[in-house]
C-alpha cells in the first residue's frame, strides 16, 4: 500500500500557518511574555557571549532564563531585525506544535485519522491560542512541542530498544530544556513517566497475549525485564538536562531567588476571582470541558491508566487556589513560587489527542452511528453543529479577548523616547517608566539607556524590589501599598540609582512626581510627559557587575543551538522519510493500519448529556447571576455601584444615565460640571473599595450612606458621603450632587507673575558645558533643625530659607547615628517640604526613615492598602545624632504660590477653613503643611495633610485636617552637622545674620492644644498643568 | 696612624679618579645648550666612541621617555620628539647603561606668541556690599598651550555701570588672579583680559541685591462690605536692599491679616520690580482685619487696618411642610440687591439634642434649598440650626 501524507495534519498546518500567521501581528506584541523574550534577544544580539546585562535592575545576568528562543530570535534578527526574528519564531513555534500534537496523537490514538483530527483541533484550541496569542511564552510552547516531538522517540526506545532511538529522544530533550527549563523537569514527571508505563504496558500486553490478560505480576516482570532501557534513559535525559544548562543551574544556586512571591491569578480561588477563573481555567479548558467524561474515560482504560492518574494530577494543580489541595501537593514555597496555569496548559495537551479520537469517532465512527440510531441523524447534525459552534467560539472569543479587554496601554510609539534620550547626554542617567506594561521592554530593547525597573522579577537583586510583592515599578499602582511604597522609595532618593528621568504614560503618577521634588520637562510629541529631577549625579562610567568564568559564557553561547543542529542531523533521517514518505511507517510499533474502536458505550453517551446538560446549567445560572448583579438599577445598591464604576472609568455618558430624569440635569450640563471638577480624587485615583449602607428605603427613595476608599499616589484618601435615590418606572436613579456655587468677582483679571528660563548650554555642544553657563547653587539656610521622635518614629524636622535672589529647588538628605557615631540611616525628605522656593521663601520639612519596608520577609505586611504606611528602618541602636544635607539648584517650574487661607478656625483638635485661589491657574493639589511649635517657638512637629479637590481661580474651598494628640521628643537639637550645598550652614547663617532685621516667625498662630503651643501652616500647590 | 690616614686619603682619589675616567668613557655633548625655545627641533649631539650606543632617558613636565639614537660614524644624534619639545619648563636627560653618569639639563621658554587666554571667573554672582567678592584667574597661553613667562604682564578690565578700571597683574606661579569685590550698587559688571596684544572673551559677573529692608504696604478694594465675593488688593512699595537696590524679583511676601478673633489670614505675593501684591477674598461678615506684611527672618511692613460691614443683615427662614424643604433665604446685599452666589449656609439637625446631619450649602439666587425628606420623620421633634454670614437662626419642625 502506498503511503499518502495526512491530509488531515496538511489541512492543520495550512490553517495554522495563515490564522496564527496572521494573528500574531495584531497580537503578539501585546502579550504579557513576547516584548520581554524581545529584550532578551536584543541583548545577545549586542553581545551574544556576555551574559551580564546592565539595561535592568541595575544590571542582572541573562543566564536567569534559558536562551534558546531568545538566541533563535537574535540570529533571525540579523535578516530583518528583531521584530522579524520575533515573528518567524512564533511561525517555527506554530509549525513545531502543529506536528508535535500530530505525533503524540499518532502515540497515544495509534490512528492517523484521529491523529489529524487532533492536529487541527490543536491548531485551533483555545489554550494554544491564549497561550500564543494572550500570554506570548513562546520559550514554553517551544519547550513543550519539542516534548511531544520526543515521545514517540521515547516510546520506541522503551519498547523496542533501538539505539537510534535513544539517541533522537535524548536529543529533542536537549533543545527542549534549552527553550524552556520548567518543561522537561515537569515534563519528566507528568508526560514521560507515564509514557514509559504505556509502554511497559504494551510490552506486557505482547506477552501476555491480551491487554486483559495483563496483571500486576506479568506488568512487573515487564517493567523489571525494560528496566535496562529505562535506567540509561532516565540517568542520559537527567544528564542533558543538567548539562545543556548547567551555567543556568550554577546562577540559580549562586544567585538565590530572594524575591518574595508575587501574587498570580492562577493561584486565586477561581470561584471567588472569576477574571482569574475565565483567563486560567475557562479558556484554556474551552470546549475540552464538555468532553471531560469521555477523556478520563478513555485515559482510565487499562493502556492509559498512568496518563490517567497524571491527567488527573495536572488537572488538580490547575485549579489553583480554588481548592486548598494543590497548595497541599505541591508545598507552600513551590506554590508560591510557580504559576499554575502551565499545568492546565499541559493537562489541555494531553488531552489532545483524545479530543482527536472523540472528533473522528464523533464524525465518522462508532459514536456517529450510536446516535444516529438512537436519537436519529437530525439530532447527530445538531449536536455536530452545537460543538463546533461552541469550539470555533471560543478559539474566536479567545484570540480577540485582547482586543476586547486590553492588558496592555495602547501603543506607544517609542522613537522620540529614543531620540530624547540620545539627545545632549541623558542617557548618561538611568531612566524610568511609568505607565508602560510590556512595552517598556521594548523601549529597553532600543535604547542603551538603562532603567532601574525590568520585566523579569525572577532577576533582580535591589533588594528594594525584591522585598515587595510587585512586578514592576512602573504599573505600580495596581499592587496596592507593595507597589506604591516601593515606587515611592525609588522617587524620594533617585540619586541612589543615578534616576533622572521618567518617562510617564500615566497621569495617576503625576501628584506622587510633583510631591516627591520632580518637576514637568516637557511632553514627547508621542504625549509621554517627561520629569526630571534636578541633583542627581550620572552613571559612574564603570559599573559593577557579577562575573562568570568563561567557560560558561562559551557553553552558554554555543550549547543551546548546538543542540538545535545536533538534533536536526541525528532526526533528519526520519524526518526526511516522514516527510516525503519515501518508507513505510507501518512497522512503528505504536501504528496500528486499520483500528476498529469497541462499540461506543451508550453509558458514556448518556453521561456525557448529562455533564453537558449540568455544564450548561452552571453557565446559565453564572449568567443570571452577573445579569442581576449587573442589571445597574435594580437595586439602590446597583445603582450606586454602577454609578461609581462608571465614574472610576471614566465612562461619564453612563454615569449620567443613572442621574435621576427629573432633576434637570441635561448631559451637556453633567459634562461640563465633570470638566470644570479636577483634583486629586477626581483626577488621579483609582476606587479600591466601595461600602454602601442603605440607612432608609422607601418604594420609591432611599438614603446611602457611601463609604469609599480610593488609592491614589499619594495617600489613601476615605471618602464618606450621603446620596439619596428615587425609583421611577421600577429603575433606581441617584440625585445629583450639588456643584461649586461660588460665584467669582472677576470675568477678567490680570496677574503679574515672575517667570524663569534656564538656558542650559547657551552654546550648542556635545562638550563638556561650559564654566561659565553654569549657574550657582542657591545659597539656602537652615533655619532650625531637629532630630525628633514621635510615636515611636524617628525623624529630622526644621526649616529652611532660600536666602538667594534666585529660586530654588531644594533636596534634602538626613542620617542619623548612635551615640558611638555609626552610621544608621539615611533618608531623603520626601513629600512634607516645599521643594521649589521663591527667594526668601521659608519652607518646614520632616524627613522620616522609611527602611526598605519589610526586611524581614516572614513579617506580615498590611493586607490593605496604604500609601503612607511604612516600615521604619530597623534602627540598631536609637540614633542620638544627625547630620543634614541640603543641596539647592536653581529651577523655575512648579512655583505657584498664589493661594491664600481666607478663613481659619482652630480648635484643640482641628483645624478648618477655607482655601481661597487668587492666581490665574488652577491648583490641582493643595497640600497644607503644619509646624507645630512649643511656647519658646521651637519647631517640634511638622505635619501634613492634603486637599481632595482642587480649586479653581478666584474660588474657594474649605480643609480640614485633625491636629494629633501626642506629644514628639525631641533627640537632639544640635545644628553642628547642618551642611548646604556642601558648606557648614554656620557659615552662610554667619554672613547673612546682619541683615536680618525681622524674627522668623511671623506667621505663627497661638493654638490650644496639650503639647503644641504655635502652629504655622504653609501651601505647597500642585499644579496639573504647568504653571 | 698618620701613615694610615694618608693612605686612606690617597687611596679615595685614585678611586675618585679612576671611577670619573670610567664614568664619561670619553662620550661628550658635543651641541650643549642651556636654553631653548617652545616648538624649536632639539637634537643633543654626541661624539661615538665605540659601537655600544646607549639610549637616553629623557624627562620634561609632559613626562618620561627613552630616546633610542640615530648613528653615524662619528656622531650619535638624540632627537627630542616634538610632543616633548613644545612643552616649555626643565628638561632633564640621562644616558643609559654603562654611560648614566652623562646627565644634563636645559630650559625650554615659552613662545612670544599668545594664541588664547585661559581666564576663570567665580562665582557667577555676587551680592551687593562691601564684603562679597568674586576671583579671577588668567593664564595666558603661547601657540604649544605653554603658560607665558613669569612676569608677562597681564592687563585687566573692569566695567560696572559706568566705572571703568584697569589694572595691570604680573604673570607669576602660572596664574595670574585678581579678586574682585562687589558694589553698592546692583548690576552686571563686565571684565576681560589681555596680554601680549591677545584679549580674552567677555566675562560678566551678575552683582545681585543684598537682603531686603521695611517696607510699607497699602490696599484697593472696590467697597467696604463683607460679602465674601469681591477681592481686596495688597501691595507693597518698592522693596529695597540696604544699598538702595531693588530686591530680585520673585522675592515671596507673606501679608498676615488677623481677624477680630485674633486669628492669622495668610496671601502670598511675589515681587516684581520691588512691588508685591496679593489678594484677599472679602470676609462674609463684619471683621476688621490688620494687615502686616513681611519678608519672613528679613524683614516687615507697617500695620494697616481695614473694617468691612456687614452686607447681609438678616435672612428669613422657611420649612415647608409638603415638600418637608427649608427655604433659607433671601439673602440681599448692602444695596438690598441679590446677594452674588456662593455664601456658604450651614445647617444642623438635631433629634433630642443630638446631632444627626450637617449639611453645607451655597446660596443661588439669593436662596438655599435644603431638601430634608430623607431625614425627617413623621411625629417627631426636630430642631434646625442654620449659621451663615456669623448669623445664627434656630427653628424647631414637626411634621
Amino acid at each position: 500500500m502506498k503511503q499518502s501524507t495526512n491530509k488531515y495534519l496538511i489541512t492543520a498546518l495550512l490553517i495554522g500557518l495563515v490564522f496564527h500567521g496572521t494573528a500574531m501581528f495584531f497580537t503578539l506584541e501585546t502579550t504579557y511574555d513576547a516584548l520581554i523574550h524581545l529584550f532578551f534577544a536584543d541583548h545577545y544580539v549586542n553581545s551574544w557571549f556576555e551574559p551580564w546585562n546592565f539595561k535592568w535592575y541595575t544590571g542582572f545576568t541573562v543566564m536567569s532564563y534559558p536562551p534558546l528562543v531568545h538566541q533563535t530570535i537574535a540570529l533571525l534578527s540579523f535578516i530583518g531585525g528583531l521584530k522579524f526574528g520575533l515573528f518567524a519564531t512564533a511561525l517555527i513555534a506554530v509549525v513545531l506544535f502543529i506536528t508535535g500534537t500530530y505525533r503524540f496523537s499518532l502515540l497515544i490514538t495509534s490512528n492517523r485519522s484521529a491523529a489529524g483530527y487532533a492536529a487541527i483541533l490543536a491548531t485551533l484550541s483555545s489554550t494554544f491560542i491564549e497561550t500564543l496569542h494572550l500570554f506570548g511564552q513562546l520559550p514554553s510552547i517551544i519547550g513543550v512541542s519539542v516534548l511531544l516531538h520526543a515521545m514517540p522517540e521515547i516510546y520506541l526506545w522503551i519498547k523496542e530498544g533501538k539505539l537510534k532511538y535513544l539517541f533522537t529522544s535524548l536529543s529533542l530533550i536537549s533543545v527542549t530544556v534549552t527553550s524552556h527549563h520548567v518543561t522537561p523537569i515537569f515534563g519528566m514527571v507528568f508526560f514521560i513517566s507515564p509514557l514509559i508505563g504505556t509502554a511497559i504496558m504494551d510490552h506486557a500486553t505482547q506477552k501476555a497475549g491480551t491487554l486483559k490478560k495483563v496483571t500486576i505480576r506479568i506488568f512487573l516482570l515487564s517493567f523489571k525485564e525494560l528496566l535496562k532501557r529505562i535506567i540509561p534513559f532516565v540517568v542520559l535525559a537527567l544528564t542533558i538536562i543538567v548539562t545543556c544548562l548547567l551555567p543556568y543551574w550554577i546562577n540559580s544556586k549562586n544567585n538565590p531567588i530572594t524575591q518574595v512571591p508575587i501574587p498570580h491569578g492562577s493561584r486565586d480561588n477561581f470561584i471567588e476571582i472569576t477574571s482569574s477563573g475565565l483567563v486560567f481555567f475557562l479558556i484554556p479548558w474551552g470546549v475540552v470541558l464538555f468532553l471531560l467524561p469521555y477523556i478520563f474515560y478513555r485515559y482510565y482504560h487499562k493502556r492509559y491508566i498512568f496518563f490517567g492518574i497524571s491527567l488527573s494530577m495536572l488537572t488538580l494543580l490547575g485549579t489553583g487556589g480554588t481548592t486548598p489541595l494543590p497548595k497541599m501537593i505541591l508545598g507552600e514555597n513551590a506554590f508560591n513560587i510557580l504559576t499554575l496555569d502551565r499545568f492546565t496548559l499541559w493537562a489541555a495537551i494531553m488531552s489532545i489527542p483524545m479530543v482527536g479520537e472523540f472528533a473522528l469517532r464523533f464524525s465518522e465512527g462508532d459514536l456517529k452511528q450510536i446516535i444516529q440510531k438512537r436519537f436519529g441523524p437530525i439530532y447527530h447534525r445538531i449536536i455536530g453543529g452545537f460543538l463546533a459552534f461552541s469550539f470555533l467560539f471560543m478559539s474566536v472569543f479567545t484570540i480577540s479577548l485582547g482586543y476586547f479587554r486590553p492588558s496592555q496601554p495602547q501603543k506607544i510609539k517609542i522613537l522620540p523616547i529614543v531620540n530624547f534620550l540620545n539627545q545632549d547626554q541623558h542617557d548618561q542617567w538611568r531612566y524610568l517608566t511609568l505607565g508602560f506594561g510590556d512595552q517598556m521592554a521594548w523601549l529597553s530593547a532600543n535604547t542603551k539607556a538603562l532603567t532601574v525597573d525590568g520585566n523579569y522579577h525572577s532577576a533582580r537583586r535591589l533588594p528594594e524590589l525584591t522585598t515587595r510583592a510587585i512586578e514592576r515599578l512602573e504599573n505600580s499602582k495596581f499592587k496596592g501599598i507593595e507597589g506604591i511604597g516601593s515606587l515611592q522609595q525609588f522617587l524620594t532618593v533617585p540619586e541612589k540609582y543615578n534616576l533622572k528621568y521618567i518617562f510617564s504614560n500615566d497621569k495617576f503618577y503625576d501628584p506622587i512626581l510633583y510631591f516627591c521634588g520632580w518637576q514637568r520637562l516637557r511632553q514627547l510629541e508621542n504625549g509621554i510627559m517627561v520629569w526630571e529631577k534636578l541633583n542627581v549625579p550620572p552613571i559612574s562610567v564603570i559599573l559593577p557587575r557579577v562575573d562568570v568564568a568563561t567557560w560558561q559564557k562559551i557553553h552558554w553561547g554555543t550549547v543551546p543551538l548546538l543542540t538545535v543542529i545536533l538534533a536536526f542531523l541525528i532526526n533528519s533521517r526520519s524526518l526526511l522519510t516522514r516527510t516525503f514518505k519515501t518508507k513505510k511507517d507501518q512497522t512503528i510499533a505504536y501504528i496500528k493500519d486499520s483500528y476498529h474502536y469497541k462499540k461506543f458505550p451508550w453509558k458514556l453517551v448518556l453521561l456525557l448529556h448529562a455533564w453537558v446538560l449540568f455544564l450548561l446549567i452552571i453557565v446559565g445560572f453564572t449568567c443570571y447571576s452577573f445579569y442581576i448583579k449587573n442589571d445597574s438599577q435594580r437595586s439602590p445598591e446597583n445603582a450606586i455601584l454602577t454609578y461609581y464604576d462608571a465614574l472610576d472609568f471614566k465612562r461619564f455618558e453612563k454615569a449620567h444615565s443613572l442621574i435621576n430624569p427629573d432633576s434637570d440635569l441635561p448631559i451637556a450640563q453633567y459634562m461640563l460640571q465633570v470638566s470644570v471638577t479636577d483634583g486629586l480624587l477626581s483626577s488621579y485615583a483609582k476606587l479600591d473599595s466601595i461600602n454602601i449602607n442603605i440607612t432608609e428605603q422607601t418604594d420609591s427613595s432611599a438614603v446611602a450612606n457611601i463609604k469609599t476608599a480610593w488609592i491614589t499616589a499619594l495617600e489613601k484618601v476615605n471618602d464618606s458621603c450621603f446620596k439619596t435615590l428615587v425609583k421611577k418606572n421600577g429603575n433606581w436613579y441617584i440625585n445629583p450632587e450639588t456643584i461649586n456655587k461660588d460665584l467669582p468677582p472677576d470675568q477678567l483679571f490680570v496677574e503679574n507673575k515672575p517667570t524663569y528660563f534656564n538656558q542650559g548650554r547657551r552654546r550648542i555642544t556635545t562638550e563638556q558645558t561650559y564654566h561659565e553657563d553654569v549657574l550657582k547653587q542657591p545659597v539656602l539656610e537652615i533655619l532650625t533643625a531637629k532630630l525628633i521622635e514621635h510615636n515611636g518614629q524617628f525623624s529630622v524636622i526644621g526649616e529652611v530659607q532660600n536666602i538667594d535672589n534666585v529660586p530654588a529647588d531644594i533636596v534634602l538628605k538626613g542620617t542619623l547615628y548612635n551615640n558611638n557615631n555609626e552610621l544608621l540611616a539615611t533618608f531623603n525628605a520626601k513629600d512634607q517640604v516645599k521643594h521649589k522656593l521663591l527667594p526668601k521663601e521659608i519652607t518646614s520639612f520632616k524627613i522620616d526613615f522609611e527602611g526598605i519596608a519589610w526586611l524581614n520577609i516572614n513579617e506580615k505586611s498590611p493586607t490593605t492598602f496604604n500609601p503612607d504606611e511604612f516600615t521604619e528602618i530597623d534602627l540598631s541602636d536609637k540614633p542620638t545624632k544627625f547630620d543634614l544635607q541640603i543641596a539647592g539648584n536653581v529651577s523655575g517650574a512648579d512655583l505657584y504660590k498664589k493661594v491664600a487661607i481666607s478663613k481659619l478656625n482652630i480648635t484643640s483638635s482641628e483645624i478648618s477653613g477655607l482655601l481661597f485661589n487668587s492666581g490665574t491657574a488652577q491648583t490641582t493639589i493643595p497640600q497644607l503643611i503644619f509646624t507645630f511649635y512649643d511656647e519658646n517657638k521651637n519647631p517640634i512637629y511638622v505635619d501634613d495633610t492634603y486637599v481632595i479637590e482642587g480649586i479653581r481661580q478666584q474660588r474657594k474651598h474649605p480643609f480640614e485636617y485633625h491636629i494629633p494628640q501626642t506629644s514628639s521628643v525631641v533627640i537632639n537639637s544640635s545644628m553642628e552637622n547642618c551642611f548646604v550645598n556642601g558648606l557648614p550652614n554656620k557659615s552662610i547663617a554667619s554672613k547673612i545674620i546682619d541683615q536680618r532685621k525681622s524674627a522668623i516667625h511671623n506667621p505663627l498662630i497661638k493654638i490650644n492644644h496639650p503639647y503644641f503651643s504655635y502652629v504655622k501652616i504653609e501651601i505647597n500647590n500642585y499644579t496639573g498643568v504647568p504653571y | 696612624m698618620k701613615n694610615f690616614v694618608l693612605h686612606i686619603i690617597a687611596t679615595f682619589f685614585i678611586a675618585l679618579s679612576s671611577y670619573a675616567q670610567n664614568s664619561n668613557l670619553g662620550m661628550k655633548l658635543q651641541n650643549a645648550k642651556e636654553e631653548f625655545v617652545a616648538g624649536n627641533k632639539i637634537k643633543l649631539v654626541f661624539n661615538k666612541i665605540s659601537d655600544s650606543i646607549p639610549d637616553m632617558y629623557y624627562s620634561n613636565s609632559y613626562g618620561n621617555i627613552i630616546i633610542t639614537p640615530t648613528a653615524n660614524k662619528k656622531q650619535i644624534v638624540y632627537e627630542v620628539p616634538e610632543f616633548m619639545s613644545q612643552k616649555s619648563g626643565w628638561n632633564h636627560w640621562q644616558l643609559t647603561q654603562k654611560y648614566k653618569n652623562i646627565k644634563g639639563d636645559f630650559y625650554i621658554h615659552p613662545t612670544q606668541n599668545i594664541s588664547k587666554i585661559e581666564t576663570y571667573l567665580g562665582p557667577p554672582s555676587i551680592e551687593v556690599g562691601d564684603k562679597d567678592y568674586a576671583m579671577l584667574v588668567v593664564i595666558p597661553l603661547d601657540d604649544y598651550n605653554n603658560p607665558v613667562a613669569k612676569n608677562t604682564p597681564v592687563l585687566i578690565q573692569k566695567k560696572h555701570l559706568n566705572t571703568f578700571e584697569q589694572n595691570t597683574l604680573p604673570f607669576n606661579g602660572m596664574i595670574a588672579h585678581k579678586i574682585i569685590y562687589t558694589n553698592r550698587k546692583a548690576g552686571r559688571t563686565f571684565i576681560s583680559s589681555e596680554c601680549l596684544n591677545e584679549t580674552s572673551k567677555e566675562y560678566t559677573l551678575e552683582i545681585v541685591p543684598a537682603g531686603p529692608t521695611n517696607f510699607n504696604i497699602d490696599f484697593e478694594r472696590v467697597h467696604d462690605y463683607g460679602d465674601g465675593n469681591q477681592i481686596t488688593k495688597f501691595y507693597t512699595s518698592i522693596i529695597k536692599d540696604r544699598y538702595d537696590n531693588v530686591v530680585a524679583d520673585g522675592t515671596s511676601v507673606t501679608f498676615r491679616i488677623e481677624n477680630n478673633k485674633g486669628i492669622y489670614l495668610q496671601t502670598f505675593g511675589t515681587t516684581i520690580n520691588g512691588v508685591a501684591t496679593a489678594q484677599m477674598v472679602h470676609p462674609d461678615h463684619e471683621d476688621t482685619w490688620n494687615i502686616k506684611a513681611f519678608i519672613d527672618g528679613f524683614s516687615e511692613s507697617n500695620l494697616i487696618t481695614l473694617t468691612y460691614k456687614n452686607a447681609v443683615k438678616n435672612f428669613n427662614i422657611d420649612f415647608k411642610n409638603d415638600e418637608k424643604h427649608l427655604v433659607v433665604g433671601p439673602f440681599k446685599s448692602f444695596m438690598n440687591q441679590t446677594l452674588p452666589d456662593g455664601l456658604m449656609v450651614t445647617l444642623e439637625l438635631f433629634d433630642d439634642n443630638e446631632q444627626i446631619q450637617k449639611i453645607n450649602l451655597q446660596t443661588e439666587n439669593g436662596f438655599a434649598i435644603f431638601d430634608l425628606h430623607t431625614f425627617i420623620k413623621k411625629d417627631k421633634k426636630y430642631i434646625i440650626k442654620i449659621n451663615a454670614a456669623q448669623i445664627n437662626k434656630q427653628l424647631e419642625i414637626k411634621i
